[in-house]
């Protein structure tokens, strides 16, 4: 002890002032108070189990799926339309068996041919395609008046024709009864030219196409829309 | 005339062989009695008829605490130990045994030993062998005390300590406080560490060398060690004065600057009620006091706390005349003391202590709230506190580094 505050010479000098590498005899280090920290390790692990959770049960509920895509009608189709991909939706269903009589989504059935009626939102059914389509395509004009409004392709139309006769009697014939639309074209408005009339097209068997189209040419045309039987 | 010497050697064939050779021949020692154990030695030691005693290492009970009731009494010591046991030789001299043979050295130069040892008194004659380097350092020791009545000695100890090792200097701090110790909690160190009472225990028993002192030190950082203190005040007697001088000299080899939290009370009224060798409570704050280089007393600017500082500053120089100490005044603050705080706190210890000179420490209780809210130091807690600016000008002087210097860290 010097006795006082004061420090010697020798002592100010001798103060070694070594790092903690040179450190010959370390010390253990002391544990302290942390401040909670939000990464905590629990937090950690329950984020990981919110995950876990999440993936397992998404992959258990997808193992359990045993339904298969089929393909459904959007609306009601008539027997030889020609299918559309805007005509038909992807469903879901179960089928427990016999999944193979509808059609799969794996071939578009679009440029296919319906053999017979499908309701709306009906499956379509393998049996009821036909690949090859008979007859030629014609097109009906007809004033808007003459049509109802709400034919669509898929309906099926009865087309009457309306002649003079020379005594000046009417005559009505019905020249095509319960075929099928395969398309409509409502008129353009444009700022140059206007298409008046409506234009329906249906597929009918060569030998009707000469009556049809000279009762397009000489007659009044009329188009009745069928409600599905 | 013939030195009247004190057996107290286990191996009984062995010490009759001793015991009549030295009787027999003209080696100037006459034995006046042959202890069988440490309280029959230190009875015998007590009545003053000898002067000197030829001891085994091996003695059961044999202790520092023993042989300093031994230096009480004025007896010089001879320790014997088996040939080549190197460990029960490094072990009586960590005790402070000066003279140690070989059993088999022959009672010649035994007899040689005890004349030089009871030949006394001396305690700057050189020992037969030099000291190990160590036992002891150049390390600075700095005693914080100060009055009771919680003026903010572990907190002006814990920060001085930790600025002066983030200025670069390797601390150990130790809490001594017999009173009631907070050095761990207010660090927020977590594990049950033994701390300074078993540094002690292990010094009592001439175990502790500076690589021990390490191992049950903590380090709060690289340069920043703590030794912890006692867990409970009743453990009071296990911090006995001559251990803590121990202590305290393993730490200057350990350390550059070794920072001390002492307890308050300087008393030692166990003195008046006794005329034995008790254990005193306060004997470990003044072994503290006596040893270190720097006493740095620790006062609170109010009223009461400069009442307190000065009649404790008088005690210190009625117990411990030689020392100055280095007055801080703590917590200054305007409002309880008028006017211009410091001047009139460095005015009334002029006055009333005849203290010259005074370090001011600002309050900063939101800073310090915010500290022991985290068990965190000042400097790790809040850095930019004018506290713990203050703090690090004083941590600098005490260490006798520039206040600048080393790596400023945060941690």
């Amino acid at each position: 002890m010097t006795g006082s505050g004061q420090v010697t010479e020798a002592q100010r000098s001798a103060v070694p002032t070594g790092t903690a590498a040179s450190d010959p005899r370390p010390s253990p280090l002391a544990v302290r108070l942390h401040r909670p920290s939000w990464l905590d390790l629990r937090l950690v692990i329950g984020l990981l189990l919110v995950l876990v959770s999440v993936l397992v049960g998404a992959r258990i509920v997808a193992a359990a799926d045993r339904t298969t895509p089929v393909w459904a009608v959007r609306s009601e189709l008539a027997a030889g339309t020609a299918l559309t991909r805007a005509d038909l939706v992807v469903v879901r269903m179960r089928v427990s068996a016999g999944a193979d009589r509808y059609l799969a989504t794996a071939r578009s059935p679009a440029g296919l041919t319906l053999t017979r009626d499908v309701g709306a939102g009906e499956l379509l059914p393998a049996a009821a395609l036909r690949a090859r389509s008979d007859g030629s395509l014609v097109s009906v004009p007809v004033s808007p008046q003459h049509v109802p409004p709400t034919v669509r392709a898929g309906q099926r139309i009865d087309v009457y024709a309306t002649t003079k006769e020379p005594g000046g009697t009417l005559r009505t014939e019905r020249v095509l009864a319960g075929v099928p639309v395969q398309e409509v074209r409502f008129p353009s408005r444009g700022a140059l030219s206007a298409t008046a009339e409506v234009a329906l097209v249906v597929r009918v068997p060569p030998e009707s196409a000469v009556a049809l189209v000279r009762a397009l040419r000489s007659a009044e045309i009329d188009v009745t829309a069928r409600s599905r039987p | 005339m013939s030195l009247p010497v004190l057996t107290a050697v286990t191996d009984a064939e062995w010490e009759s062989e001793l015991v009549a050779a030295l009787d027999s021949g003209d080696h100037g020692v006459t034995i006046v009695r042959r202890c069988v154990d440490v309280a029959d030695l230190l009875a015998a030691a007590s009545t003053g008829t000898a002067r000197a005693v030829v001891l085994s290492a091996d003695l059961r009970r044999l202790d520092r605490e023993v042989l300093s009731r031994l230096q009480a009494a004025r007896v010089g010591v001879v320790g014997l130990v088996e040939p080549g046991d190197v460990a029960a030789e490094h072990r009586l001299r960590q005790l402070g045994v000066r003279h140690v043979l070989p059993s088999d050295a022959g009672a010649a130069v035994v007899a040689e030993s005890l004349v030089r040892a009871g030949g006394v008194a001396d305690p700057d004659e050189p020992p037969d062998k030099p000291p190990e380097p160590e036992l002891s350092g150049p390390g600075r020791v700095v005693a914080v005390w100060g009055p009771t009545g919680a003026p903010g000695r572990t907190t002006v100890a814990v920060a001085v300590a930790d600025e002066a090792a983030r200025l670069g200097v390797p601390t150990l701090l130790i809490d001594a406080d017999v009173y009631g110790g907070v050095v761990a909690q207010v660090l927020g160190i977590l594990d049950e560490s033994p701390g300074v009472a078993a540094a002690a225990r292990a010094d009592n028993q001439g175990e502790l060398d500076v690589a021990a002192l390490a191992r049950l030190a903590r380090a709060v950082n690289p340069r920043f060690r703590v030794l912890t203190g006692l867990s409970r005040a009743d453990r009071w007697p296990e911090l006995r004065p001559d251990p803590v001088r121990g202590v305290l000299e393993r730490a200057r080899a350990l350390v550059a600057l070794t920072v001390v939290d002492c307890g308050f009370c300087v008393e030692e009224d166990e003195e008046l009620s006794f005329d034995t060798a008790v254990p005193r409570r306060n004997g470990a704050t003044l072994t503290v006091l006596e040893e270190a280089d720097i006493v740095v007393a620790v006062g609170a600017a109010d009223p009461v706390g400069i009442q307190r500082l000065v009649r404790a500053l008088s005690d210190l120089a009625d117990r411990l005349p030689g020392i100055q100490p280095r007055v801080v005044v703590n917590k200054l603050r305007a409002g309880v003391v008028p006017g211009d705080p410091a001047g009139e706190v460095a005015g009334a210890l002029r006055r009333f202590a005849a203290v010259q000179r005074i370090d001011t420490l600002p309050y900063d209780r939101a800073a310090l709230d915010r500290a022991l809210a985290g068990g965190l130091t000042l400097g790790e807690a809040v850095p930019s506190s004018p506290l713990r600016q203050a703090l690090t000008r004083l941590a600098a002087e005490l260490a006798g580094v520039p206040a600048e210097a080393g790596p400023r860290r945060r941690s």
